[in-house]
């Protein structure tokens, strides 16, 4: 399972250019970071709890974050380039 | 004030015989003083409305329109604030009373112009209004024509908005657009006002001064006008219904009580982060995830519609948040990446020819504040002494912010989020000089938080009504503030003002011209672009081709390639290079004098304020170069650093 998992993430990455990933895959992972960033918003209103008790979604964001401005920086390297 | 009070006895007098038999006497008697309060309202703007049609603008000088306004203008707006600062002075103030005032004040502060000039002012108020006249026509943007259609929001709105409302172009929303736009900032400032003081009298003179110091002049109609607005409301709603309860961590605070090394310094650090003193109104649950999906979705428009203010929202926010001042603490994070998105993805043709630039900008301070305050101050003797007032008048109102803070501090109150909000904007200043703009963008986002804490200074303290003496030094200082507003905020109208002969000679410009020609102007200070934006080559040229020769100006002409070429010279231009550049009139002359008589051109049309050349035998142009005009059109444009082509927009 992991080795396909691997298997299929390498082929899907180098099979497009970069541009293609990024108006792809990044649109996909934008779109989950913006989702999750409104969830963990609405996460203490909906169930009545402390602002602090989002760690859980804080697990998936940072992580995302760290995608997302791996992609905006990709995409200003590649004007300036 | 007693003389008003006395004539605006007379004036309800009839009223008062007339009223009396039909009403009780106590609501009759409070009517009554109702109306005579009201009476220097009244007389204000008689006198304003009385004196505006005997400005004559072929009169005005470098320092702008108070050049030509006459004593009485000035007068009726000192009255009105003067009867607002007295009515301060009751016990119990009335919020109608003082909203009719505010009216009163926009009304008169921002009307001028519209009033008396027959056109919208502003060259780049008929760029806009020809970007919407191009998506009315079109039904579509181009970004690759111009910059800012990248940001489109604004002109997609503007259009929808004219044919939605049967107005005939863009252009029958433009004029009254500094009216209508200051009358829409006063309810997001009110709320953010009310955010800190529940008292009527410091919020109305937050009110009051925010619009007498709202100099410079980006409320027309322009997306940064209307993005403005969107900002005050995030703002406003984030701050009334998202401030905090409770300080930012008790767990935090239990580990300072237990440290010894530096524990006073910490705990005072973090006492900045406790609460304001007004708890937040209660909300139900769905009502705040309704304000929080009202809130993504202003600023999704706002990302949308224009390259500056997502920043300053996204700065603002992000500062309130990490001093514990709301409880949205991942909203300028969500915020922010909407933001970047927009400019990463959605802007690449504008990125692709400026990214370089703007990244060699970046972090260069000094730069940008000497394109902004030192680069500012040139020109004639005059426009420097409007330059040097507006950078007077703005470092007053910062002192005065300051010793406001202080006063409501040592009164016990923090205000920690106005100076905060105050704040947010300044590390900006490193981005991007924005074509000598910045300090100016600086100024309008930090205004509403400057304004209410300088209106501490006087009315900082609830209980402490100002004496009569006090109110008289007030009224004192507005006089003042007035006439710096008149002149720093109007200041440049020389070459603000479009005439009817400018609009109409334009006008014929493009009944002359066949589309795909060019047209060629020493500066973008006109009113051209307003129709056909896509259909000809436009080059705005830098005054230095006044100081050369006709020979110069052909060739840049002719390397252009176009089968008809044209320049075009108006009187506001001759303002600009007279104001910005000490050009005397004599040598606007001579270089006019020095085109009519170059056997290069032939004068095919004139007014009183304007002149159109045509090339005689331009370059022959291949027709595939004709249709490409639109590339060659943003490529030929004068490059304006920032975010881009930024002055205007």
């Amino acid at each position: 399972m992991t080795t396909t998992v691997t298997h299929l993430t390498t082929r899907t990455l180098l099979s497009n250019s970069y541009d293609g990933l990024s108006t792809t895959i990044g649109i996909a992972v934008i779109g989950i970071l913006a989702l999750l960033l409104l969830v963990r918003e609405f996460a203490p209103l909906l169930r009545g709890s402390a602002p602090g008790d989002t760690r859980a979604l804080d697990m998936a964001i940072v992580p995302l974050l760290i995608v997302f401005a791996t992609i905006v920086i990709a995409r200003m390297a590649e004007l300036l380039a | 004030m007693r003389a008003f009070t006395q004539f605006g006895s007379l004036l309800v007098g009839a009223a008062r015989r007339r009223a009396a038999p039909g009403l009780a006497p106590v609501a009759v008697a409070s009517r009554l003083r109702a109306a005579e309060g009201l009476a220097p309202l009244v007389v204000a703007v008689g006198l304003w409305a009385l004196a505006m049609p005997n400005v004559d603008t072929t009169r005005m000088t470098d320092l702008g329109l108070i050049s030509v306004l006459p004593p009485q203008v000035p007068l009726a707006i000192l009255l009105i604030v003067a009867s607002a600062a007295w009515h301060l002075r009751r016990d119990s103030v009335s919020v109608p009373f003082l909203t009719l005032h505010l009216v009163a004040l926009v009304f008169l502060l921002y009307a001028m112009p519209t009033v008396v000039e027959a056109q919208p002012r502003f060259a780049a108020t008929y760029i806009h209004v020809g970007i919407s006249e191009y998506i009315s026509r079109t039904g579509s943007v181009a970004p690759g024509l111009e910059a800012r259609f990248d940001w489109p929001g604004f002109f997609i709105l503007a259009s929808f908005l004219s044919q939605a409302s049967g107005f005939h172009s863009t252009m029958d929303l433009a004029g009254w657009a500094p009216v209508y736009l200051n009358l829409m900032y006063l309810g997001p400032l009110a709320l953010i006002f009310r955010s800190i003081t529940r008292d009527t009298r410091l919020v109305c003179a937050g009110l009051f001064l925010f619009e007498l110091t709202n100099w410079v002049g980006q409320d027309y109609f322009s997306p940064q006008g209307l993005n403005y607005f969107l900002f005050l409301s995030i703002i406003g709603l984030v701050v009334t219904h998202f401030r905090t309860l409770k300080p930012a961590s008790d767990r935090f605070r239990e580990w300072l009580g237990a440290r010894r090394r530096g524990a006073r310094l910490l705990t005072s650090l973090y006492s900045l982060t406790a609460p304001e003193q007004l708890p937040a109104e209660d909300q139900p649950p769905q009502r705040q995830a309704g304000l929080i999906i009202a809130i993504v979705v202003i600023f999704a428009f706002v990302a949308f519609a224009h390259q500056l203010t997502p920043f300053f929202t996204v700065a603002a926010l992000l500062a309130l948040a990490a001093f514990n001042r709301i409880t949205l603490r991942g909203l300028p994070i969500l915020l922010g990446v909407v933001a970047v998105v927009w400019v990463s993805y959605m802007t690449v043709p504008y990125l692709s020819g400026h990214l370089a630039q703007l990244a060699q900008d970046f972090g260069q301070i000094g730069k940008s504040v000497g394109a902004n305050v030192s680069g500012r101050v040139g020109g004639s003797p005059d426009h420097r002494l409007v330059v040097t007032l507006g950078i007077v008048f703005t470092l007053s109102l910062w002192i005065a912010a300051a010793t406001g803070f202080l006063v409501r501090f040592r009164d016990g109150r923090r205000d920690l989020s106005m100076v905060l909000l105050a704040a947010a904007p300044v590390p900006l200043v490193a981005a991007q000089a924005y074509g000598g703009e910045l300090v100016l963008r600086l100024y309008l986002f930090t205004l509403p938080f400057m304004a209410i804490l300088a209106s501490g200074v006087v009315y900082g303290r609830p209980q402490a009504l100002p004496s009569r003496l006090r109110t008289c030094g007030i009224i004192a200082v507005c006089a003042a503030i007035t006439l710096g507003f008149l002149v720093t905020r109007y200041g440049n109208e020389r070459m603000d003002i479009m005439t009817t002969s400018e609009v109409l000679g334009v006008q014929q410009v493009y009944k002359i011209a066949p589309p795909g020609s060019l047209l060629v102007s020493p500066s973008g200070n006109l009113p051209w672009r307003a129709q056909g934006f896509e259909q000809y080559t436009y080059i705005s040229q830098t005054y230095d081709i006044l100081a050369g020769k006709p020979a110069d100006l052909v060739n840049l002409m002719r390397t252009a390639g176009r089968p008809h070429s044209f320049l075009i010279l108006t009187a506001s231009q001759e303002a600009e290079a007279e104001l910005f550049n000490g050009m005397k009139p004599s040598e606007w002359d001579a270089f006019v004098n020095q085109i009519i008589a170059s056997s290069d051109f032939k004068l095919v049309y004139q007014n009183a304020d304007t002149k159109v050349f045509e090339l005689r035998s331009p370059a022959a142009a291949a027709p595939d170069s004709i249709a490409d005009g639109t590339a060659t059109m943003a490529a030929s444009m004068q490059a304006t650093p920032l975010l881009g082509f930024g002055v205007e927009s």
